[in-house]
């Protein structure tokens, strides 16, 4: 009987396919392991179109866990208007929402449709997380992006900010060795190289590569990034939060909360901060920034009575812009 | 071109012997004359007659040959060697489908055409797509090395070589054929409703023949390579009955680069054949040892999209197959009746390793064949045999979950359930064929009974076959027939498989005809149909199941000879392959094929191929279902195979370069093949979250040049 090898030739996109072909189509037909396609415009690892990100549920210090997920809008890191989330458990009709308890094990599953009517599906096992997960930076310089050698290299800790031609080396508390993680960015971040299990390098920098793809020059900027971490155990145990890296900038002028960084100066020893919600065409800044005490106003209508607000919830989709322009939020800092 | 060596005189005696130029091979029969007067040399070439002192003009004539004139003058001391030059002869036929074979469809290739064939890179199992009948792939796309005869599964057919069953048929990604070419005598195939010799499929049966040694009457090789592989090939006679002929080949791009972003360890392959003839009366027994090796390591995920983490995190998968077999032959002629037999050991051992999964499936099985004729008149003729399959199938399987990536290359780690097992079975079949001739009929009453032991049960299947032969040059034929198959040994596992498959079943019905016009131009137009039970459908990470199915098809086919320098074969194939209410995966509702040869003259000769068909089909995907817990996508099917790539179509040209020299002859060809990048799709990939679908193309313009050096 024979039993065809089938063997899928490999496919590269691009210019690099016609590299490959070229170099070896007439050193021998190794040309023909070489196989051609088109480019995709989505990626695993760049936050592009409408997607479900992330699914799982949280604490809320509820009786039950909440189902929540990372949806990205497929604009920017908000939601201009809110994403219709219709959740299933076993198949049952579960809720519809962002304040939707999930009482029982099983498999969740969420239809999320966007305003102009994009529907995703995804789901996961009912499963908490027993541990949160924290934050740690370090800034160094990178001379060879190589794995081992920025293996070999540890930086020096820093509480918010990289200086301009260094790297920002971020570690995830709370990982398991058991777990995964997977980060996303949206597009035109800094340049995410992971490291180990829940540690990655962060560069603000400008890349040069060779026509095959070979890095040649490096470019050092300042400015900001914004990545979303997904941590998972494999069997629905999920916990995700967005980070922020920003290079070139004084430590000092920033605040932490949760993974994100908040451009506060003179709040430094804040332990609360705060703010108005102000929207304009470009997304969302924090105005009016105040020192604020445990239990202040914290008026957004998504925060559903929450005693304070969370800045990924903007990103994720649970507080829509247009529900939130002009709201007073209260952010815990860290 | 007159080629000689003359020594000097014996007395008054020319004696000497007739050779071929650039070969030892001698010439028998030779017609030699001086003025008037007439010898013959001996079949082996010899000659000596008397001559008087004196100026001489000999001439050399023999069939095939270019006459040598040959100025002597006697005496002359020692005998003469006399080297003959072939005559441009006619060329050989690509497909001769009006042999006299006792199925009702028969297609062959020889050595020769193959070899001058664009497209087949030297290579026979090239060119089996190009049969009527035959589906065909795209090169190089995952479906490339498929065999799929009339609508069938590759795994529906049987592939043998001298008489046994073939573990696999293609190298690396089809790149060349398990065996070498030079060594080749035919490749016969039998598209449907075959007469009761074979059995124990469903699908088509493609038989391989080596040269028999004895054709060499001294020793006789050469080399042969090209960018793929090389190797090195000879037959010699080992006695007055009997020869040997013995190759061997290796690929040889794994010396020139080792590894790179993709393979960690580069395709390797390898192949050898040996065969022993000896003649005792009217018995001619034989023994033949052959076998094949591939091995290539690569990326279970392609590396050029991963970060530095993931490609640390992707395992290297390797890939090593090997399998060898040794055999045993007779041919006896015995008057009346005619035995042939063949009994055969055989060890595939096909192993899949990754850093924390792996495969081992060591196969062995015994293979006895004999095949009996009785012809106790002219109008009577009984055929019998008996074939029987011992097969034992180690497996050992450990993994975690299913590799559904290595489906092709590892499918016990694509079904993702872990093993240790041993299965074992007997299977083959007895038949009995009459044989009835009255004048222009032929009529065939076929018996076969199968067995399998795994399967518990036996199966008879009925076949019958009818010729009408007007003349020479026209003839029709029909057959209908019930044919069945056991399932894979593997298919049959308790833990990853299903114990209860049972036979398939195909009944299968075939009408042709065959007319010649002036001995040049030949039509053969052929019908057929198939309904099928129980057949299999597999799916990479699930058992096989059980399902109906039906295909039909039309092929028209025509071969042309023009002053027997020329030759053109074309092919079109219209038909439909059905299973479980859907297309099938090898369904093509439409595919024509057009080979050409020209002998410019005995030094150069140029060959254009070119075929169209339409696409196979393949499922589309709607979208994808975001899995949380893996963080990956589960994609959204549309109806099976409601997709179609697009139609293909390839130009192939060949152009060889023959030199000849005194004691050896060395030919150089170059080959080119070209396909438009509208049609040059090889298969779906999607993306990520499987929102998006691209088809991936094969290179467009692949140019391969390769030479043969004989003694």
């Amino acid at each position: 009987m024979v039993k065809s090898l089938g063997f899928v030739p490999e496919a590269s996109t691009g210019d690099k396919c016609w590299i490959m072909l070229i170099r070896y189509s007439f050193l021998s037909t190794l040309g023909l392991f070489v196989a051609c396609r088109a480019e995709f415009d989505v990626s695993r690892t760049e936050l592009g179109p409408f997607r479900i990100a992330a699914i799982g549920v949280e604490d809320q210090g509820g009786e039950c866990p909440v189902a929540t997920a990372a949806i990205w809008s497929g604009e920017g890191p908000f939601h201009r208007q809110a994403v219709q989330m219709n959740w299933r458990l076993e198949g049952e009709e579960l809720g519809e929402g962002w304040a939707v308890s999930v009482c029982e094990s099983g498999l969740l599953e969420l239809l999320a449709i966007d305003p102009e009517g994009i529907e995703r599906t995804a789901r996961v096992d009912v499963a908490l997380r027993p541990n949160g997960m924290r934050v740690q930076r370090e800034a160094l310089v990178l001379p060879d992006l190589g794995l081992e050698a920025r293996r070999e290299l540890t930086g020096e800790p820093v509480r918010a900010t990289a200086p301009e031609g260094e790297a920002m080396r971020v570690h995830l508390d709370g990982v398991t060795d058991t777990d995964s993680v997977s980060w996303m960015s949206p597009a035109d971040q800094a340049h995410l190289l992971g490291l180990q299990r829940g540690s990655v390098d962060l560069l603000m920098e400008t890349w040069s590569l060779d026509e095959e793809g070979v890095l040649v020059g490096r470019e050092a900027s300042s400015g900001s990034s914004s990545h979303l971490a997904l941590v998972r155990d494999g069997v629905g145990g999920n916990a995700f939060l967005w980070v922020d890296a920003v290079f070139g900038a004084p430590d000092a002028d920033f605040v932490r909360h949760e993974g994100r960084l908040i451009h506060a100066p003179g709040f430094e020893t804040a332990s609360f901060l705060s703010a108005q919600v102000e929207v304009d065409a470009q997304g969302w800044h924090l105005n009016a920034l105040e020192d604020a005490v445990e239990g202040g106003a914290n008026n957004a209508v998504c925060a559903n009575g929450a005693p304070t607000f969370s800045l990924d919830w903007i990103e994720n989709g649970r507080c829509p812009l247009d529900t939130l322009a002009g709201s007073t939020i209260l952010l815990e800092i860290w | 071109m007159i080629l000689f060596l003359v020594a000097s005189v014996w007395a008054a005696d020319l004696s000497g012997q007739v050779t071929e130029i650039g070969r030892r091979e001698t010439v028998g029969d030779v017609q030699i004359w001086v003025g008037q007067q007439a010898w013959s040399s001996t079949p082996d070439g010899r000659f000596q007659f008397d001559l008087p002192a004196g100026n001489h003009r000999v001439e050399f004539r023999a069939e095939g040959y270019k006459p040598v004139f040959l100025d002597v003058t006697m005496p002359v001391a020692k005998p003469i060697r006399v080297r003959m030059e072939p005559a441009e002869g006619p060329l050989e036929v690509v497909v001769e489908a009006r042999r006299d074979a006792p199925h009702a469809a028969y297609q062959v290739l020889d050595r020769e055409r193959v070899e001058r064939t664009p497209g087949t890179h030297d290579d026979p199992g090239r060119l089996i797509q190009a049969l009527p009948g035959v589906v065909s792939t795209p090169e190089y796309s995952p479906r490339s090395g498929d065999i799929s005869i009339r609508g069938s599964a590759p795994g529906d057919s049987r592939f043998f070589l001298d008489g046994v069953e073939l573990p696999y048929l293609f190298h690396f990604q089809q790149y060349a054929s398990v065996f070498h070419t030079r060594l080749l005598e035919t490749v016969s195939i039998y598209p449907s409703a075959f007469s009761a010799e074979y059995g124990d499929a469903i699908g088509g049966i493609v038989e391989t023949t080596s040269r028999s040694p004895e054709v060499a009457e001294s020793f006789h090789g050469g080399v042969a390579g090209n960018l793929i592989m090389g190797g090195a090939w000879m037959q010699t006679p080992s006695s007055e009955n009997g020869g040997i002929s013995a190759s061997a080949r290796r690929s040889y791009a794994d010396l020139m680069d080792n590894s790179s972003e993709w393979y960690t360890i580069w395709p390797t392959f390898w192949d050898y054949f040996a065969r022993g003839d000896r003649e005792m009366g009217s018995h001619r027994v034989g023994l033949t040892a052959f076998g094949a090796g591939d091995k290539h390591g690569r990326y279970v995920q392609q590396p050029e999209n991963l970060g530095p983490l993931e490609k640390e995190a992707n395992p290297p998968f390797t890939f090593d197959r090997a399998f060898h077999v040794v055999s045993a032959r007779h041919d006896s002629d015995l008057g009346d009746w005619i035995a042939k037999g063949t009994l055969a050991f055989v060890q595939d051992d096909w192993r899949g390793d990754l850093p924390e999964a792996s495969q081992q499936r060591l196969e062995h099985y015994l293979w006895l064949r004999e095949d009996l004729n009785w012809q106790p008149s002219a109008r009577v003729e009984v055929a019998s045999g008996v074939q029987v399959k011992a097969q034992s199938v180690k497996r050992s399987v450990d993994t975690d979950r299913a590799w559904v990536e290595l489906a092709g290359s590892a499918p016990l780690l694509a079904r993702g359930v872990a093993v240790d097992e041993r299965l074992s079975r007997g299977n083959g079949g007895v038949y009995v064929e009459p044989r009835l001739h009255f004048d222009k009929w032929r009529f065939q009453l076929g018996t076969r009974l199968g067995f399998d032991t795994a399967v518990g049960g036996v199966v008879l299947d009925p076949r019958l076959s009818w010729r009408w032969r007007g003349s020479e040059n026209l003839s029709f034929r029909g057959a209908v027939g019930q044919y069945s198959q056991a399932p894979e040994l593997d298919d049959l596992s308790p833990l990853a498989g299903d114990p209860e498959l049972g036979f398939s079943k195909s009944l299968q019905g075939s009408v042709g005809g065959d007319i010649a016009v002036a001995g040049r131009l030949e039509f053969g137009l052929d019908a057929w149909a198939k309904r099928m039970s129980n057949v299999l459908l597999r799916a990479p990470g699930e058992a096989p199941r059980a399902v109906e199915g039906h295909a039909w098809g039309v092929e028209f086919s025509s071969r042309y000879r023009l002053r027997e320098r020329f030759f053109a074969w074309f092919s079109i194939n219209l038909g439909e392959s059905i299973r479980d209410g859907v297309a099938f995966d090898y369904d093509q509702p439409f595919a024509l094929n057009f080979v050409s040869s020209w002998s410019f003259s005995s030094k150069w000769t140029a060959g254009l191929r070119y075929r169209y068909s339409a696409g196979l089909p393949y499922t589309p995907i709607s979208g994808g279902l975001y899995d949380g817990n893996s963080d990956s996508y589960l994609p959204v099917l549309e109806e099976s195979n409601s997709g179609r790539l697009p139609d293909y179509q390839k130009v192939d040209a060949r152009v060889e370069r023959k030199w000849r020299f005194s004691q050896w002859s060395l030919a150089a060809y170059l080959e080119v093949w070209y396909v438009p990048s509208a049609n040059n799709s090889m298969y779906v990939v999607s993306s990520f979250d499987y929102s998006q679908q691209v088809f991936v193309s094969g290179p467009s313009f692949v140019p391969l040049v390769g030479f043969r050096g004989e003694l």
